[in-house]
């Protein structure tokens, strides 16, 4: 019955497209005042037809024609639902055509079960486009509803197990999922859908290696399709397995993949695990092509302007950004982040995960913009208490946004689930997460580490949570070098970075240690030490004795010594300053500054030094 | 005297209106992530106890004690489930820790400014001075337009209210003043309750005349600031509409006559520049073919007259393809474009600011006046047809400029040089070698591009008769549209090649939805144009590479969707009932409570805590065999049941005269040989009064009997519950 039902389906669609071409073989007419002396059925006809041929705004202009005609025709607000579902991307409205559309439906043809072909037809699209607006505005058991009343029905297609699996993932009913996937993988499923579903709940259950298995088939299934296949998604949650494993070099090869396939800017997520393993590596600069080719991938559909992505897109650039000392820019992307609204029906993530992840980057701006505001030089007074004024107010938004980060980890997270490295589908910058802890009792911080740790089987995941104690300081016992040595040279860069900067901003600024601790957190990332409020090490050459004390307060340490790194050389001709920044061996950094006024240049040398520049 | 309930707490309640308003903004700007029921709750209880505390104790110290005990006690609650339950989640007690922090703080700045409230009068000076700062600095987020800025609710408020945002902020500074105004009249009122004796009263009414009037020339002030305030942003925005202001692209106000001859255009700043929506377009059909895309130009004027010093608006019969029509006028080409390469298209423009004239998509054909949806939202709506180019851009290389119907004097207009020769030799420069007017125009453009700088603030300095553009293009190289354009067409002239600078909109098509586009005051632009035979009028239009400053590029998405709402069928479709129980169209509202179990913990833990302590205070004197010890404790057991009774003792009166009024009011001498006994022993030592165990708890039952057998069993309850004596003891307060 069920497969009757989806050829005949088939059929429908078929003839209703060659009839449309058959009855417009030229321009279909566009403009309104034409539309006004068609009836509703031409006009019907006509929309469908401009929806196969790309055109529709031309076919929502119809649609709307045939409303102001019949406000009750139940196929046009059907239509418009998909429409705006489909191809705008405005889940609302699309909810509010179908609620529509099936209200019509149902005082002209009773209530289900309908005995016609076309009834149960039009019945089973309604209810699978209710339950896709439903699941894309985030109400998973109206979505799962949606489905029963599907099921219930009698109606079938292949699209149905993936469908309800993903729901009653969402919903956490993972067990009933895997069920639900398998008997559809079984029962003529739509192979790639159900398949991504499976390897996805086998993922989450821990199962990794099944997990790679299925999305192996699923790969290779969407492969096949040509150019109907949608081989992005699972090579996307295939990376995403890999990086769960910490075999990130092959996470990269499967993202690479996904961003270059037609399919790969649908949706942000292979560009965003991109990003975010390069943000990992420290490659900044790969971190900000992956975003831009999204963006520039997105901007190629017409109706779309990538408002369902917005939120993530501000976020990865923020922390790029934030990363690049580029502190503003980080601050402006994480406030429209919180601000803009994101869609999670479809991706795995929850509204949450984006929150806390948002919160806690955008108060390590704040805090980045405070600790670069103590190393900047103030002329006069008034300037001084402004900038006194400014560090507190940003200390106190960073507090608030840290305090909140954690209301929502421990709240809304299930007990912090995410602090358990590399969660499936978190957004959260791990190597940044000890920090938070900071300002909780350290017996609940060792507890809840222990826990995890505890059933946590990956080894190179180990590290990180000992790293969290030491970054929060609830453990006294680890020791800063064994840290580094259980990091990965390449895939950790982040997380040593954090742990030469909490070293470092523990160690006496007079001592060696501090010199070189500065130095390698300057190779790694010369941002990074500005944005802790640690000053760089450097020997001064000056012919200016008092040039030496108005660069105590800055971004650089004066301390003349062999072993520093770098140079500064001051000189001061015809009312001029000029700051030379350059690396002892020659090669590296080189920078040149100059001004009237010694504090403006020695800022703007700070800015420069401290700060990458992404554009190539 | 103590002054009446009723006052007290109206006056408390009233204080308490403010700080829930308070909270409630907060939380709807910031999300406090505690439940707002529970801060509000914990404001009312501040309030209250900040009033009615000194009733009881006119001793801050002691305020601050029972402030600081129940925070002590539920840490210590906390410390203990932390260590000792092991069946909850491991991090909940930090979150009820952070969640109990925001009620205590909450009702710690309730309760202490009410207390100073009562106590200092110029207190309600200071506090309506912190609520102006908070409010000026919490909505000043709004200026400029910046809509999607904190708090969001502003822009949806002003919305649903009709109204623009400037006027928004003016209405919520009006009411706030009135609400303040009152409560300045009711704290310095000289009926106003004060709790703290006769001679801080006396001190506190001087002070709250002065104060009254201090308070009153600051509301003065603050609304006489606020009105001139006003006044300066809605003339501001009103002159940046009607004349040069933002983004430089003003609107021609005057008249058609007086227009002829004129520019809306300004050189000197675009500072004016800013998110204040303008208009929403509406695209009927799709419009794939759009050379420029994602860009969209919508031409609402066109300067191809010189004036010797800048391009301005041309008399009659020049550029007849601008209708220059009033926004309620019907407009009808009657034009033959002869055009290649165009193709129809439909768009609805709604205007959401005053606008003088119509505007369109190149070239309009017909423009129609429609109804309009939202007449409190939209200033007007009219619906326009136009042919919109639809030709690849590799398709302009055509050598021939200017329409063949053209008479050699529109030509000659079209082709007007300036007269300073630098510009025919930069032009000559940059297309050496170049042969198609196309090509030449890129050529300028990409000079532009590549070398010149955008800036809202080009600070030339240039009079009114001197050529504003020579500073940028021969200067500079720093300005913003206007001196683009200008310097294009210069340019363009100079090499023979008909050109003109066009004004309206310029708009990211990425960033509209369902073909909807908001146009904002900043997407205002100026752009140059040539005329390609057979093309008609093409933008030849700048990007700089290098820009200094702009606007916000993003549209408010939140208004769109709700302006796309009033112009679609949508109100008419879908009825309240259809789509009510649709959480999907619900806003989330966040609520955190804390978990029922850690309340119904934490009030058993007090309530445990109250029972033993006056367990402790009524019987604690058995525990001491030694009589001094005895007869201490039972002596607070009696008078802790007085207290209980609501007979406590007054300050500065003695445990004589204590007794003598307990008995005047007993009629029985319930605390007389206790008192005596007592006094004895605390001045005289134990030897004074060699008593027995026996012989204290002798008088101590005799006396008891003696209270209770005049109590009635409601009474008794009553004391039993009344927790005050208990609270006494804990502040320290002595026997």
């Amino acid at each position: 019955m069920r497969l009757l039902l989806s050829l005949l389906a088939f059929f429908l669609c078929v003839n209703t497209s060659s009839y449309a071409q058959n009855l417009f073989p030229d321009e279909i007419a566009t403009t309104n005042d034409e539309n006004e002396s068609l009836p509703v059925e031409v006009l019907l006809e006509e929309a469908e037809q401009l929806f196969i041929e790309d055109r529709p705004l031309d076919a929502r202009t119809k649609l709307l024609a045939v409303l102001k005609k019949d406000p009750e025709n139940y196929r046009a607000h059907t239509l418009l639902s998909s429409y705006y579902l489909v191809h705008v991307g405005h889940f609302r409205l699309a909810l509010k055509y179908i609620k529509k559309a099936m209200a019509v439906f149902k005082d002209e043809r009773g209530p289900a079960p309908y005995t016609t072909l076309e009834d149960k037809l039009q019945h089973a699209h309604q209810l699978h486009l209710l339950s896709q607006a439903r699941l894309n505005l985030d109400d998973y058991e109206g979505a799962l509803s949606a489905l029963e009343q599907y099921e219930k029905a009698g109606y079938y297609q292949d699209w149905y197990p993936g469908s309800k699996a993903w729901v009653l993932m969402k919903l956490g009913r993972l067990s009933d999922a895997i069920k639900v996937a398998r008997l559809g993988l079984l029962s003529g499923g739509e192979q790639g859908r159900t398949l991504n579903i499976l390897g996805i709940l086998l993922s989450m259950t821990g199962d990794r290696e099944q997990s790679l298995q299925v999305f192996k088939q699923a790969i290779s299934y969407e492969l096949s399709m040509g150019s109907m296949g949608q081989p992005a998604t699972p090579l996307n949650n295939s990376g995403e397995v890999y990086r769960e494993i910490f075999e990130e070099q092959n996470a990269e090869k499967f993202w690479s993949k996904a961003v270059t396939l037609p399919d790969g800017c649908e949706h942000i997520l292979p560009s965003l695990n991109l990003a975010i393993v390069k943000l990992e590596k420290l490659d900044l600069k790969q971190a900000s092509k992956s975003i831009d080719n999204f963006e520039a991938c997105v901007a190629q559909y017409p109706l779309r302007n990538g408002e369902e992505h917005r939120a993530l897109v501000h976020f990865a650039r923020g922390r790029i950004a934030l990363y690049a000392g580029q502190i503003d820019e980080a601050i402006d992307h994480f406030q429209k982040t919180l601000v803009r609204r994101q869609w999670f029906g479809k991706i795995g993530a929850s509204v949450h995960d984006l929150s806390i992840a948002a919160n806690l980057s955008l108060a390590e701006s704040y805090d980045a913009k405070r600790n670069r505001l103590e190393l900047s030089k103030t002329a006069g007074t008034l300037a001084s208490v402004k900038s006194l004024w400014e560090r507190n107010e940003l200390q106190f938004k960073s507090w608030w946004l840290k305090r909140r980060a954690r209301q929502i980890l421990i709240e809304d997270l299930n007990d912090a689930e995410d602090v358990f490295v590399r969660h499936t589908d978190s957004v959260l910058d791990y190597s940044y997460l000890g920090y938070v802890f900071e300002e909780m009792d350290s017996k609940l911080v060792r507890k809840k580490i222990a826990s995890i740790a505890s059933k946590d089987k990956r080894s190179a995941a180990q590290v990180y949570y000992d790293s969290y104690l030491y970054l929060s300081g609830s453990s006294k016992s680890e020791k800063l070098s064994s840290l580094l040595q259980r990091t990965r040279p390449d895939y950790d860069a982040a997380l040593q970075l954090r742990l030469l900067v909490h070293a470092a901003a523990e160690t006496s600024r007079s001592s060696n240690n501090y010199r070189l601790l500065a130095n390698k957190i300057f190779r790694l990332s010369p941002p990074a030490l500005a944005n802790a409020g640690l000053p760089l090490p450097v020997n001064l050459s000056t012919g200016d004795q008092n040039i030496e004390a108005d660069l105590k307060k800055s971004a650089f340490l004066v301390s003349n010594s062999l072993k520093n790194e770098h140079i500064i050389s001051h000189t001061f001709v015809d009312g001029e300053h000029t700051l030379k920044f350059f690396s002892r061996s020659g090669g590296g950094y080189k920078f040149t500054v100059r001004g009237g006024n010694f504090t403006d240049v020695i800022n703007q040398l700070t800015h420069t030094v401290f700060r990458i520049t992404l554009s190539s | 005297m103590i002054p009446r309930f009723a006052s007290l707490t109206a006056l408390a309640l009233f204080r308490s209106f403010f700080l829930i308003i308070a909270l409630l903004t907060l939380d709807t700007t910031f999300n406090l992530g505690t439940s707002i029921t529970w801060l509000c709750t914990a404001a009312v209880a501040g309030s209250l106890a900040g009033t009615f505390f000194p009733i009881y104790s006119t001793s801050f110290r002691t305020f601050f004690v029972v402030l600081l005990a129940p925070y002590l006690l539920a840490h210590l609650l906390l410390f203990l489930d932390s260590a000792l339950v092991t069946h909850r989640t491991v991090l909940a007690p930090h979150a009820l820790l952070l969640h109990m922090n925001a009620v205590y703080f909450v009702f710690t700045i309730a309760s202490v400014s009410t207390w100073l409230f009562w106590r200092y009068a110029f207190t309600t000076t200071a506090e309506i001075v912190l609520i102006i700062v908070a409010l000026v600095s919490l909505f000043s987020n709004h200026r400029d337009y910046n809509l999607v800025d904190l708090p969001l609710f502003m822009s949806t408020l002003a919305w649903q209210l009709g109204t623009d945002i400037p006027s928004l902020l003016i209405m919520i500074s009006t009411v706030g003043i009135l609400l303040l105004t009152a409560y300045l009249l009711l704290a310095t009122s000289p009926h106003r309750p004060l709790l703290f004796g006769q001679t801080r009263l006396r001190i506190n009414h001087y002070l709250a005349k002065t104060n009254r009037v201090m308070s009153f020339t600051i509301c003065l002030v603050t609304a006489l600031t606020l009105a001139a305030i006003s006044r300066h942003v809605l003339h501001t925005y009103n002159i940046q509409l009607a004349d040069r202001g933002s983004n430089g692209v003003g609107m021609s106000g005057k008249s058609d006559k007086e227009a002829v001859g004129s520019s809306p255009l300004g050189f000197h700043s675009a500072l004016g520049s800013n998110n204040q929506p303008a208009a929403l377009v509406r695209l009927e059909g799709d419009y794939l073919e759009n050379p420029f895309s994602p860009m969209l130009y919508l031409r609402e004027g066109a300067l191809s007259g010189f004036d010797g010093r800048e391009m301005v608006q041309a008399e009659d019969g020049f550029d007849s393809d601008v209708p220059f029509t009033d926004i309620n006028e019907q407009y009808l080409s009657d034009e033959d474009f002869e055009l290649r390469g165009r193709i129809p298209i439909e768009h609805s423009v709604y205007l959401l600011a005053d606008h003088k004239k119509q505007f369109a998509i190149d070239y309009p054909v017909s423009i129609t006046p429609v109804k309009n949806p939202a007449p409190d939202r939209f200033k007007g709506a009219y619906k326009a047809q136009s042919i919109a180019p639809a030709f690849d851009r590799s398709d302009l290389n055509i050598s021939t400029t200017g329409d063949p119907r053209w008479s050699n004097e529109t030509l000659q207009h079209y082709l007007t040089p300036h007269p300073d020769p630098r510009y025919k030799e930069l032009a000559e420069d940059l297309t050496l070698g170049l042969l198609s007017p196309a090509e030449k125009g890129a050529a300028i453009v990409d000079h532009l591009n590549k070398n010149a700088i955008y800036t809202l603030t080009p600070n030339h300095n240039v009079d009114e008769k001197s050529d504003p553009v020579a500073p940028f293009l021969f200067g500079d190289l720093r300005g913003y549209c206007v001196h683009f354009a200008h310097a294009t067409v210069y340019m363009l002239r100079s090499l023979g090649i008909p050109a003109r600078v066009a004004t309206g909109y310029l708009t990211d098509l990425s960033q509209a939805r369902d073909g909807h586009i908001l146009l904002r005051m900043s997407d205002r632009h100026a752009w140059a144009e040539m005329y390609l035979t057979g093309r008609g009028w093409i933008p030849y239009d700048t990007q700089p590479e290098q820009v200094e400053s702009h606007a916000d590029t993003q549209v408010d998405m939140q208004l769109l969707e709700e302006l796309m709402g009033l112009v679609g069928p949508e109100e008419e479709l879908f009825s309240k009932e259809l789509l009510e129980d649709e959480p999907g169209l619900q806003e989330p509202a966040a609520d955190y409570f804390p978990d029922a179990d850690y309340i119904f913990y934490l009030l058993g833990f007090f309530l445990f805590l109250l029972c033993a302590t006056k367990c402790y205070l009524r019987h604690g004197w058995r525990l001491y065999s030694d009589p001094g010890a005895r007869l201490r404790m039972s002596y607070r057991g009696l008078v802790t049941r007085l207290q209980d009774l609501g007979v406590a003792r007054f300050a500065g009166e003695t445990r004589t005269e204590y007794s003598s009024r307990i008995e005047a009011l007993m009629r029985y001498p319930t605390l007389e040989s206790l008192t005596e006994w007592y006094n004895t022993f605390k001045y005289h030592g134990d030897r004074a009064l060699p008593l027995s165990v026996e012989h204290i708890d002798k008088a101590y039952h005799k006396s008891l009997e003696q209270l209770t057998a005049q109590l009635t069993l409601g009474q008794r309850i009553k004391a039993t519950l009344n927790p005050m004596s208990v609270v006494s003891f804990l502040t320290g307060e002595g026997i």
